[in-house]
């Protein structure tokens, strides 16, 4: 709330302003900022800035009129603009339907709720509604409500952050993976990248002949190594998977299979050679049996020396050159042959790769699903911990365990209590107790110190009951009785030693 | 009074022997009712916090175990409820008391009046 001074300031400003006003008024925030911070105001200095852009194109005719007619007429020509805005505004919002707004009033400490309903079935101003206002003072909330709230807020507001945070950590995991994924890519395609820059620099330097056989061999050589990196590089640890035999039967069923394919192409090939050589021959024979010749041709036969089956093939070739004309030079056949088998080979290779770039990606996933089934398996170990610890409660719970110390807490306790209400009565029986103790102690000393007095002691009083008084002074005792009273001290203790005896 | 205090003797001994802490201390006196509520706090303290058997050793508990294990101490519940059929009183005792104190302060003829005496009869 404003101090009434500032709301006549606040006054005094809602007026247009006067002339002298407007050169320092261009930056009206300057002189009374803080006092300047209401909506309405700032409404006010943004429709006079965009007066201001609107009156810039007209500021010759300034001088005429007065700052405050350009306001009037500004605020006149913006004012449809603003209906129109706000009849935007309403159009993008719901129709006919409740609003609730709310404002905290940090002066005071009051919270201001207004309630709009529509009183017609299309609003369109704010006439259109039945405004309900609620003021709640913050200081009639009771603070474990206000704790609450903030509680509930903040429970919110941490699940929110929780969801959030927990969403940011599968990307970085998934981050993390493609990231070794690239890693483990880069690294097989520099390792391709090495291979065909080797196998450059080795056409390079043996020369791109066809012919050459050392480069062939040092090819095939390059090829054996490459095969046996890769197969070293796709081999699986012995510990990393249980399918790795599997796996391992795959591909071995594959190699057969591939092995098998090529043994049947070779055939067909053989086939359609052997074909051909026939056809050839038929039409030999054909042309022969034409007319030109009608002797077969000469069958020559060397016999110096028959073909070894151990000699080499170009031994054997350049054993059997001399004897025939129709055979090929050695040196024009075996680069062809080796250039084929050349082929075949990097054809296999290929195809291994092929086969190899399918198993490590079948092992990709077999390892994902490894994961996966690793994954749930430490879920149902958990799940089976904490089942074999419900067990052994249900177990424990089973022999009454917890029964029966209950109760044996109630039944002492009850002792307890039974012991504390007789208490009273059991010092009652110890007193008796030490009493009877000492009774008997008393008795026993008594009786023993009495010893046959008591019989004496009635003779004694028979005998002075029996003498005369000279008698007895004679035997000088002056008083008879006060003698008998002394003498029968002696039976009066027997007498209270008996019935003590007695009582206890 | 001598057999009032046997039988709560014997039955305090057959309440001892099922399990009820001792009434007196190491020199034979009565505990104060404080130390003897330590004392039967402890020990039950002690009995209730025993290991308790478990199913491998003894199987699921039946009612009739149950009962053995508590038997016991419901005898003792019932029992020193009734530890008295008549709530024991001071009557008897002030008489033994008052009697005891006659005996000692009783006196007897000293030696030598008994001495003297004597010769009457000889």
């Amino acid at each position: 709330m404003l101090h009434p001074q500032f709301q006549g300031e606040k006054r005094q400003r809602l007026n247009p302003l006067s002339e002298e006003e407007i050169p320092s008024g261009q930056s009206l925030g300057i002189g009374t900022p803080s006092k300047e911070t209401s909506a309405s105001s700032f409404q006010q200095e943004q429709e006079r800035t965009v007066g201001g852009e609107i009156s810039s194109s007209s500021q010759q005719r300034g001088a005429e009129t007065g700052i405050k007619q350009q306001f009037i007429e500004i605020k006149k020509r913006n004012e449809p603009i603003r209906i129109q805005l706000y009849n935007h505004l309403l159009k993008m919002a719901p129709t006919n339907q409740q609003r609730l707004m709310s404002a905290y009033d940090v002066q005071e400490g009051k919270m201001i709720m207004s309630h709009f309903m529509p009183a017609v079935i299309q609003p369109q101003s704010a006439a259109d509604y039945v405004r309900t206002n609620l003021e709640v003072l913050a200081k009639e909330i009771h603070p474990m409500d206000q704790i609450e709230l903030h509680k509930q807020t903040g429970e919110m507001v941490y699940a929110s952050l929780a969801d959030k945070t927990l969403v940011n950590y599968r990307l970085e995991n998934s981050l993390n993976n493609t990231t070794s994924q690239l890693e483990l890519e880069r690294a097989s395609s520099q390792a391709k990248d090495n291979r065909i820059k080797a196998l450059e620099d080795i056409i390079i330097e043996l020369g791109h002949d066809l012919q050459d056989i050392k480069a062939v061999q040092a090819l095939l050589k390059l090829r054996d190594a490459d095969m046996a990196a890769l197969r070293k590089m796709v081999k699986i640890p012995a510990t990393l998977h249980p399918q790795t035999e599997e796996i391992a039967q795959l591909r071995h069923d594959k190699d057969a299979s591939a092995m098998l394919v090529t043994l049947y192409r070779q055939l067909i090939q053989a086939q359609e050679k052997l074909g051909e050589s026939e056809a050839a021959l038929q039409a030999a024979l054909q042309q022969k049996e034409g007319g030109q010749t009608s002797q077969p041709p000469p069958e020559i036969i060397n016999l110096d020396k028959p073909p070894q089956a151990t000699d080499p093939p170009t031994q054997q070739a350049e054993q059997a050159a001399p004897s025939t004309s129709t055979t090929v030079p050695p040196t024009e056949q075996a680069p062809s042959l080796d250039m084929q088998k050349l082929k075949n080979e990097i054809q296999a290779l290929e195809t291994q790769m092929a086969e190899l770039k399918e198993a490590r990606e079948k092992l990709a996933k077999i390892n994902e699903k490894y994961d996966k089934s690793k994954q749930s398996v430490a879920e149902k170990g958990r799940e089976i911990k904490a089942l074999k610890e419900r067990i052994k409660e249900l177990e424990n719970e089973l022999t009454l365990d917890k029964v029966t110390v209950e109760l044996k807490r109630v039944i002492w306790l009850n002792i307890g209590q039974s012991i504390t209400d007789q208490w009273h009565y059991i010092e009652t029986m110890y007193k008796h107790m030490v009493l009877i103790a000492k009774a008997h102690r008393e008795i026993q000393r008594a009786r023993a110190s009495l010893g046959n007095m008591p019989e004496v002691a009635n003779r004694m009083i028979n005998v002075l009951n029996n003498r005369t008084n000279s008698q007895l002074a004679t035997m000088g005792i002056a008083n008879r009785t006060e003698t008998i009273v002394i003498i029968k001290r002696v039976l009066t203790l027997r007498s209270l030693v008996q019935t003590l005896d007695r009582r206890t | 009074m001598q057999t009032e205090v046997s039988k709560f003797m014997e039955k305090f001994l057959i309440l001892h022997n099922r399990g009820l802490p001792g009434l007196l201390n190491s020199a034979g006196r009565l505990l104060s009712h404080e130390n003897y509520a330590k004392r039967v706090n402890t020990f039950a303290t002690n009995q209730i916090a025993e290991r308790p058997s478990t199913s491998e050793d003894t199987g699921p508990a039946s009612g009739h175990n149950l009962f053995n294990r508590v038997e016991s101490l419901f005898f003792i519940m019932n029992e020193i409820k009734h530890l008295f059929d008549v709530p024991p009183n001071f009557h008897k005792y002030s008489e033994a008391d008052e009697t005891l104190d006659a005996i000692l302060r009783h006196q007897l003829p000293t030696q030598e009046i008994w001495a003297r005496l004597i010769q009457l009869i000889l």
